[in-house]
């Protein structure tokens, strides 16, 4: 499994692991609040506590699948910016490789929402003229996505070729 | 692009961040604005006091002014010689660079609040679909101001490009530009007719025939077969309109590439640029397989010129035709011989996941050219030069990992066609995503380099 995801020479750079602390931060918080939500229903509802105990394990357990998930999810991120093309590897659930020439960018974008500035994160995107591409590196420190941006475009004109 | 101007003349007074007009917040809220004011101005007007809708409209007004500033504030564009840079977001921010020679058109559009404060939008168009770049809103002369300086720079990178890159051959104009269309093929009547009768409604309409008539034959009221008729009239109808639409069919060839022409009434004029085919599809529908015949899509990029009205079929190169000649025709275009290319199928526990339709999967590529098959009932082989791909993907879900099987895709732009292998073993998967970036490679290098 590991090899067919692999890179053919050379080490992925990795996106730092504090995109799990963000997105499990948030995987608490909305689910703690649904939780809640379902639990308070069910004591009104039922006058009993009957259903909160197994709303409750099941929110936990799926709580704990999604936690482990995202750590997954984040270790399994990877690229690599090859000699002419970039390559991105993710997914925990499904797996995915994608190498995009980088003579077959159109555009590149660098966000940041306000959660993703508090823990120090951007995320990069490039958009070829294929929807189905989907190449994006979120967990990136913000030197890092402006150093990998600035290079995506200056190698896109090297490889030139829009369509 | 006839005077090629020197770098340093064009791009140094631009390389400065700008803002978009200030009014803009006003056009982009206005009708927003107006609901509010009403809302909150009925009331104090109405009432003669200024409290609960009046308030909290004033509330929203004052925070959509806020927010409307810092988003107007935020946002800032800059052009330098090889990119378009734009700065948004107040919350989630976002720097968004265009490469300049990859701007296709940009319109100036003036909605018509807009338009009232003298202001315009840039829509900057590139082959991407789904990101989509403007600048909303410049006061109109501005707006203009920029569209010449994005197009002229755009000029100039091309133009930087295309010297370092060396002469490259046609691209100026070696094929003279010779007017008229060369006749390549023309659908006679007979192909129609058959493909017509070989048709999900001719079988339909019969059907549906055969009910009515022994629905009357028994005695029974036809009252209850109202829907029935409607779906009869429906097929007779869409066969009328496809044998009328599709009257005489030709192709002819252009200097830039297949036009094709066809019509009884209206005639549609349809010119496929060849340059910018980015794939062909051949559907062989179930019922024309006995008769051997089949229908030829192509998938332009933004190069489709449309003379005529309507839009029935519009990548529709042949609508029905010998197998061997839309394979002829396909091949002509694409430049490359689909036939010579190795294609596998998946392995058998494949069909764990492909019940039906397994052994029609089909994908492979060679030097120039990748070739996907697929379709239970209609077969669709769709052909890709590896030089228009524009990324190579190799996916693997859960149950996939559990079976030892992966899929390939190969991305195309917006368009009917889709070359990808689906639940191949891992090990092909993986081989066909490698040998594809190194084929696609040099695929995509110029030819005279070769």
């Amino acid at each position: 499994m590991e090899e067919l995801f692999a890179l053919p020479e050379g080490e992925w750079l990795r996106i730092r692991p504090s995109l799990a602390r963000l997105r499990r931060l948030v995987l608490v918080v909305v689910l703690g609040l649904v939780v809640l939500v379902l639990v308070l229903a069910g004591v009104v509802v039922s006058e009993t506590r009957l259903l909160a105990w197994p709303l409750g394990g099941v929110g936990l357990l799926f709580g704990g699948w999604m936690w482990w998930l995202i750590g997954r999810n984040v270790r399994n991120w990877g690229y690599a910016e090859r000699a002419e093309d970039l390559w991105i590897r993710h997914g925990a659930f499904v797996m995915r490789l994608v190498v995009v020439p980088y003579g077959r960018m159109q555009l590149v974008d660098v966000t940041a929402g306000p959660l993703e500035r508090a823990f120090g994160l951007a995320a990069v995107q490039l958009h070829t003229a294929s929807p189905a591409t989907a190449a994006r590196i979120p967990g990136l420190a913000p030197q890092e996505a402006a150093r990998l941006r600035d290079r995506l475009t200056e190698l896109g004109e090297a490889g030139k070729s829009g369509l | 692009m006839s005077d090629p101007l020197p770098d340093h003349v064009a791009a140094p007074e631009e390389d400065e961040f700008r803002r978009l007009s200030p009014l803009t917040p006003i056009a982009r809220s206005a009708i927003f604005l107006a609901a509010a004011a009403y809302t909150g101005g009925r009331q104090v007007i109405e009432e003669r006091e200024f409290t609960g809708a009046a308030i909290a409209a004033a509330a929203v007004l004052v925070a959509g002014a806020v927010f409307g500033f810092a988003s107007w504030y935020r946002t800032k564009f800059r052009i330098t010689a090889t990119e378009l840079r734009i700065d948004t977001g107040v919350f989630n921010r976002r720097s968004r660079r265009v490469r300049l020679d990859r701007i296709l058109e940009i319109g100036v559009n003036q909605p018509f609040v807009a338009r009232l404060l003298g202001l315009a939008e840039l829509k900057i168009e590139t082959a991407t679909t789904e990101a989509e770049v403007s600048l909303s809103y410049l006061p109109l002369g501005e707006a203009h101001e920029v569209r010449q300086v994005l197009l002229q720079q755009r000029d100039t990178a091309r133009a930087r490009e295309a010297g370092e890159e060396g002469a490259r051959g046609f691209a100026g104009g070696a094929a003279p530009p010779s007017a008229e269309p060369v006749p390549l093929v023309r659908v006679p009547l007979s192909w129609q007719v058959k493909g017509l009768l070989a048709s999900g409604e001719t079988v339909g309409l019969l059907l549906l025939g055969i009910a009515i008539g022994g629905v009357l034959a028994a005695g029974l009221s036809l009252g209850a077969f109202g829907i029935g008729l409607a779906t009869f009239g429906g097929a007779a109808f869409s066969l009328v309109r496809k044998l009328v639409g599709w009257w005489d069919w030709r192709v002819a060839v252009v200097p830039t590439g297949i036009q094709v022409r066809h019509g009884m009434f209206s005639l549609t004029t349809r010119t496929f640029n060849v340059e910018r085919l980015q794939g062909v599809r051949i559907t062989e529908p179930l019922l024309q397989r006995p008769f051997g015949l089949a229908r030829l899509e192509l998938s332009v990029a933004g190069g489709m010129k449309d003379n005529g009205s309507g839009d029935e079929g519009s990548g529709i190169a042949l609508p029905v035709a010998p197998l061997d000649l839309v394979w002829r025709l396909a091949a002509d275009l694409i430049g490359a011989d689909p036939s010579a290319v190795p294609t596998t199928g998946p392995p058998r526990r494949a069909s764990w996941l492909r019940p039906f339709g397994r052994p029609w999967l089909a994908f492979g590529m060679d030097d120039r050219l990748v070739v996907s098959r697929a379709g239970l009932f209609a077969r669709r082989t769709d052909l890709v030069p590896l030089a228009r791909v524009q990324s190579l993907r190799l996916t693997q879900g859960p149950l996939q990992r559990w079976l030892r099987l992966a899929s390939v895709h190969a991305d195309s732009p917006v368009g009917l066609v889709n070359a990808q292998g689906v639940h191949r073993d891992p090990a092909e998967a993986r081989r066909l995503v490698q040998e594809g970036v190194e084929r696609a490679r040099v695929a995509r290098m110029p030819r005279a380099a070769l």
